[in-house]
Formats: C-alpha cells, sequence, structure tokens
C-alpha cells in the first residue's frame, strides 16, 4: 500500500525516540485522521436513520396515530401479510422485467460503442447526458409522452416499466460499456482461429467475460427498480401500488407498518448483494 | 512451380502497407507439408504481420495467400485451417485448461465423447495429463504455453503458426520447450511455421528458415544452407557470428576496404562482402592470412573464443587456442573454400 506501510515493516524501531518518528505510525494516524469524515458521514446518514427505522417497525400507535415507544410485532405482521407480500413480488416482477429489458438494450449498445474508436467518448456522453436533467422532470417528459400516445388512460405497470428502463438504462450501459473494452482483442482473435464464428465467440468469450459487468449492472438497475417511487406514482395506476408508493401511503397513515415495510425491502437488496459479492468472489476474472 | 498440392502455405508476393508504410514487401515463400518453417528476423521486421495475414487476422495490401493449394483471399479467419499459439499464449481465463483445449472441437462440432478423449490425449501429449481441472491464472508461463499448444495441435490443423512461442519463457524453460516443440511437431506430422527473432533457436529446430529484414525476405534455406552459405550481408550478420570484409572484387581476389588482400573462390566483381565463420579459421593457416593482436581470450570448455584486432578491425576466431594470451601477436587464416562472398 503506501510507502508508510513499507517503512513500518522494514524498519523495527530501536528506541523510544526513534519510535515516536516512526513513519508507519504517523501515517496510520493520518489515516485514521482521513477516515473520520467519511465515517462520521456513514453514522450520521446511513447506520443512524436504519436503526431509527428499525427501532419504528417495532412502535406501536397512540389514539391519534403517531407511533408510541414499544416492544410489539404488529407492524411486521402487516408488512409480511399476504397482501403486502403480493406487492412485494409484484415490485420484484416489475424490476426484474426493467433490468431485462436494460440487459437486452444497453448491450448492443455498449457493445457498438466499445468498439466505436474516435467517437467513444461522444457517444458516452450522451448515454450520460440525459442525467443533466432532473429525475422527475424526465419522469414527467415521459409522462407527457405517454399521454399523447396512448391517452390519459395510459398508467398501468407497462407505462411503469417503460420509465423504469428509460430512467436506469445508463446504469446498465456504463458498466457494460467498461467490461465490455476490457476483453482482450487476442482472445475474440484466438477464438476465431480456433474456428468460431462471430457469433460463436460472442456467445462463448465476449458473453462470459463481461458477466462480472453484466452482475454489476443488472444490481445497479434492479435495486432502485425494486423500490422507485417517482416513476410508479407518476405512471403507475393507482390500483396497482409497488412497494415503493405503498411505503409512502403508509408512512401518512401507519409509520411502524411503513418502517417494517421498508426494512424488508432493505433486507431483499442485502440479500441480492450478498449473492452478487458471492459469486463476483468465485468468479475469479474479476 | 511445383505442384501447389505439395505446400501447405504459398505466400506469392505478398505486401502489407499500413498508412503507405510497406511493412511486408512482396514476400514469395512456400512451405512443404510436414516442414518445420521458421520466420526469423528482428523485432518489427514484418513477420508477425505476414503471420496474422496466414492466419486471417490481416488482409494483404498485395499478392496471394494459399493454403494447401487454394487462395483464401476474403477467407475469414474462422474458415481457415490454421492454428496460431500465440505469443501471450491468450488462454481463455473463464474456461479450464481442458475446456480451452476442448474449444477449437467444440466448434467443429466433435461428439463429447470424442473431445474428452482427445482433450486428454492432448494434455498427456504435452506433459499436463493432471492440469485439466485447472483454471490458466493458477499455472506457470511454461505451463500455460503449453496449455496454448495443446489447444492449437488438437484439432490437427493443416498449419500450426507459433508466435515467438517461447519469448517470455527463461533461457532454461526456453532450452526445455525447444526440445519438447520439436518432438511435438515430429509426433504429430503437423506443418510449423514458427516465427522467432532468436537465431539459435530457428537453426536448431528448423528444416527451413526464411530470413527476413524490414518486409522483405532476405534468404530462404536449410539452416546449414543459411548458416555456411549466407545470401545477402544481413543474413551473415545476423545469423551466428561472422567476420566481414568489405572490399571490392576483381576476379579471384577481393580488395578490402582496410587494405587486405584476400583470395576468393568464385571470380566475380563488384563491391562485395566475404564472410568467415570463427570456426573456420585457423591459426597460421589457411591461403587467406591477417595478422592480429589477441585482445581477449574467452574459455569455454571444448572450444574458447578469441578476440583478436587488426587496425580496429575485430576478428573472432573459435577453436582450441593452445596457449594464446591477450597481448599475442597471432595470424588467422582461411581458405578460400571455406568463406562465402555477398553483395
Amino acid at each position: 500500500m503506501g510507502p508508510g506501510r513499507r517503512g513500518g515493516r522494514g524498519v523495527r524501531p530501536a528506541s523510544a525516540e526513534q519510535e515516536r518518528r516512526d513513519p508507519a505510525r504517523a501515517s496510520a494516524g493520518y489515516r485514521l485522521a482521513a477516515l473520520w469524515p467519511p465515517l462520521a458521514w456513514m453514522l450520521a446518514f446511513v447506520a443512524a436513520p436504519t436503526l431509527i427505522i428499525a427501532a419504528y417497525s417495532f412502535f406501536t400507535r397512540d389514539d391519534l396515530g403517531r407511533p408510541a415507544p414499544a416492544f410489539v410485532l404488529d407492524a411486521w405482521r402487516s408488512a409480511l401479510s399476504r397482501d403486502h407480500l403480493a406487492l412485494f413480488w409484484r415490485s420484484a416482477w416489475v424490476a426484474a422485467v426493467s433490468t431485462a429489458l436494460c440487459l437486452a438494450i444497453a448491450y448492443p449498445v455498449a457493445y457498438f460503442i466499445a468498439g466505436g474508436g474516435r467517437w467513444k467518448n461522444a457517444l458516452l456522453a450522451l448515454v450520460v447526458l440525459p442525467f443533466w436533467t432532473n429525475f422527475l422532470a424526465r419522469t414527467t417528459a415521459m409522462q407527457m409522452i405517454l399521454v399523447r400516445v396512448l391517452g390519459p388512460e395510459f398508467h398501468s405497470p407497462a407505462a411503469v416499466i417503460a420509465g423504469l428502463v428509460y430512467s436506469y438504462l445508463p446504469f446498465m450501459v456504463l458498466p457494460l460499456y467498461v467490461s465490455i473494452e476490457k476483453v482482450p482483442k487476442r482472445l475474440l482473435e484466438a477464438a476465431a482461429d480456433l474456428g468460431a464464428s462471430p457469433a460463436r465467440s460472442f456467445w462463448s468469450v465476449t458473453v462470459p467475460l463481461t458477466a462480472p459487468g453484466i452482475a454489476a449492472g443488472c444490481v445497479l438497475v434492479f435495486i432502485p427498480c425494486f423500490g422507485a417511487f417517482v416513476t410508479p406514482a407518476l405512471l403507475g395506476s393507482p390500483r396497482e401500488q409497488l412497494l415503493g408508493t405503498q411505503i409512502a401511503v403508509a408512512y401518512r397513515a401507519n409509520v411502524p407498518v411503513a418502517s417494517a415495510l421498508s426494512m424488508t425491502m432493505m433486507a431483499a437488496v442485502l440479500v441480492l448483494l450478498a449473492i452478487y459479492y458471492r459469486v463476483k468472489k468465485t468468479d475469479g476474472i474479476v | 512451380m511445383e505442384d501447389l498440392t505439395e505446400f501447405d502455405v504459398v505466400l506469392d508476393g505478398v505486401g502489407k502497407a499500413f498508412d503507405g508504410h510497406r511493412v511486408v514487401d512482396r514476400v514469395s515463400l512456400s512451405v512443404r507439408r510436414g516442414e518445420f518453417f521458421s520466420l526469423l528476423g528482428p523485432s518489427g521486421c514484418g513477420k508477425s504481420t505476414l503471420l496474422r495475414i496466414v492466419c486471417g487476422f490481416d488482409e494483404p495490401t498485395e499478392g496471394r495467400v494459399l493454403l494447401a493449394g487454394s487462395d483464401v483471399a476474403g477467407v475469414p479467419a474462422h474458415r481457415r485451417d490454421v492454428n496460431l499459439v500465440f505469443q501471450n499464449y491468450a488462454l481463455f481465463p473463464h474456461l479450464s485448461v481442458a475446456d480451452n483445449v476442448a474449444f477449437g472441437l467444440r466448434m467443429q462440432g466433435v461428439a463429447g465423447d470424442e473431445i474428452e478423449r482427445r482433450v486428454r490425449a492432448a494434455l498427456e501429449m504435452v506433459r499436463l495429463g493432471a492440469y485439466g481441472g485447472r483454471a490458466p491464472a493458477s499455472l506457470s508461463g511454461g505451463e500455460q504455453q503449453r496449455v496454448a499448444i495443446a489447444r492449437a495441435l488438437v484439432t490437427r490443423p493443416r498449419v500450426v503458426m507459433l508466435d515467438e512461442p517461447l519469448g517470455a519463457l527463461d533461457l532454461k524453460l526456453r532450452r526445455g520447450m525447444q526440445e519438447e516443440l520439436k518432438r511435438l511437431q515430429r509426433e504429430s506430422g503437423l506443418t510449423f511455421v514458427y516465427v522467432t527473432h532468436d537465431q539459435e533457436e530457428a537453426l536448431s529446430m528448423s528444416d527451413r528458415i526464411a530470413v527476413m529484414s524490414k518486409g522483405r525476405l532476405e534468404q530462404v534455406g536449410a539452416p546449414r544452407e543459411i548458416y555456411e552459405r549466407p545470401a545477402t550481408r544481413f543474413a551473415a550478420e545476423f545469423i551466428g557470428t561472422a567476420n566481414l570484409f568489405d572490399g571490392t572484387a576483381e576476379g579471384a581476389s577481393v580488395r578490402t576496404d582496410d587494405g587486405l588482400s584476400l583470395a576468393i573462390a568464385d571470380p566475380r566483381s563488384g563491391r562485395v562482402t566475404v564472410v568467415v565463420r570463427p570456426e573456420k579459421l585457423r591459426l597460421g593457416a589457411g591461403k587467406n592470412a591477417v595478422d592480429a593482436t589477441v585482445s581477449e581470450v574467452l574459455y569455454a570448455g571444448a572450444t574458447s573464443t578469441v578476440i583478436l584486432h587488426r587496425d580496429g578491425r575485430k576478428l573472432v576466431y573459435v577453436g582450441a587456442p593452445d596457449g594464446l594470451k591477450s597481448g599475442d601477436k597471432a595470424s588467422v587464416g582461411w581458405d578460400p573454400a571455406d568463406a562465402a562472398v555477398v553483395a
């Protein structure tokens, strides 16, 4: 790692005087100092809110419906009820379809850009360009387009999926582009040399070698789609809530239930991430 | 020209230019079936480009390439019966050793149990029988190279091309692999086209060698022929050690630029270079004699190498020097028949 570490291992301090000047120690101190801001940030804005929500999920409600400290499982019972689980699966389904569509659209795009020679950077900029517009504005624009094309009754899961694909496509394109570009040209030549047609070489060399990019892209798209709020709120049918919109609705009526739903969602995402890292580790090529 | 089907590779005036710069300049040569043929030259001489053209990765800008007698212009790499052993192995990192070797067979649609049998045989052949399940990344450089060779040989292509396959290995491993490659070529009976910049390697392994320089073919011939009868000054200098005397020929004698008068076997005229190999020099004998001063004696067991100087000219003698030491005066000579004369 840093030069300080090497120094610390190589030079044994012979006296207290030297020990005080030991560069390894000094740099360890600096590293701790540098670590503090992000650590404090994570504690304040990630760990603490998560713990607060976790605590809320065990609260009960007072007569006015406000959350009241307690340790009851009412909210969890509701969150894991049949109705909410159905919602859970519907959200997972919508996210899965959106992710699959993103992959199907993004792979050819990324493949094309990776082979794009001197246009690479310009094409990548075009992929990222929509991010310069506010997410809400983009989704509203999508809403207006759908009204034009399909009429005022356009609200449907399909519209939600279209909106999600539109919004999260760049999250798929970028990791795919990175991994496609990294595939060594000589491996494709080796495949051709051994008799693989371009199509077979694509499926038996390019796709497996870009598996890390595919996995990363899918995780990056699936997770926000799974918990999406703005897109289903603007494009979805009010009769068919998704997890994200349901949590928003519940928050106004029943904070403990909303908290328990949030926790189940987070647990699902963590399981997904655990699988992702496990696969990535055993992969060996990443 | 002879019957074309006797040759596995025929290059007919093949040239390649990148941005107007000629990297391969109208090369014509033929590789016989079952031959161990080397393309030898310094880096940048165009030998790797030539190999890429034969494999189908690059198209020539002029000339024809014939594989097994038929013109392969426009035939893509995957339809050419040529397998390449890449310089840096180019093993598929996501496949096991056995799957790497099986790749070509799978592409040919060979049946599963036959693939298994042939892969096992190929791995045995390169002495990696127990490595089938390993990942390429867990193998040493020499082992990876042998996997690459097994992968190229297992489909029994018409021609195996090898692009400096031993370049990344250390000296000891190289020696071992040279013998191994020679054995594999003999046992498999396949045609090998071996690209190298190592003249010793080319001399010891090849049936024939093509010497290249600056995109041009300098000479094609058997190792002994190239060593003893170099066709050009470049070939003489690049292969082995040579004592070179530049001068002007007139009949059966050459007046060298530094004033020596040398007899040559075959009369000729014009600018020439007389090439004398170190082991052809004799001490105090020979029709041509050059007086020089010993500057270094390098003992190497069976023979010694003696470096001599004369008026800034360096001479190299290899043989039994019989007690010569630095500073001694010596006369080295040779018979005209033992020297080559190149233009």
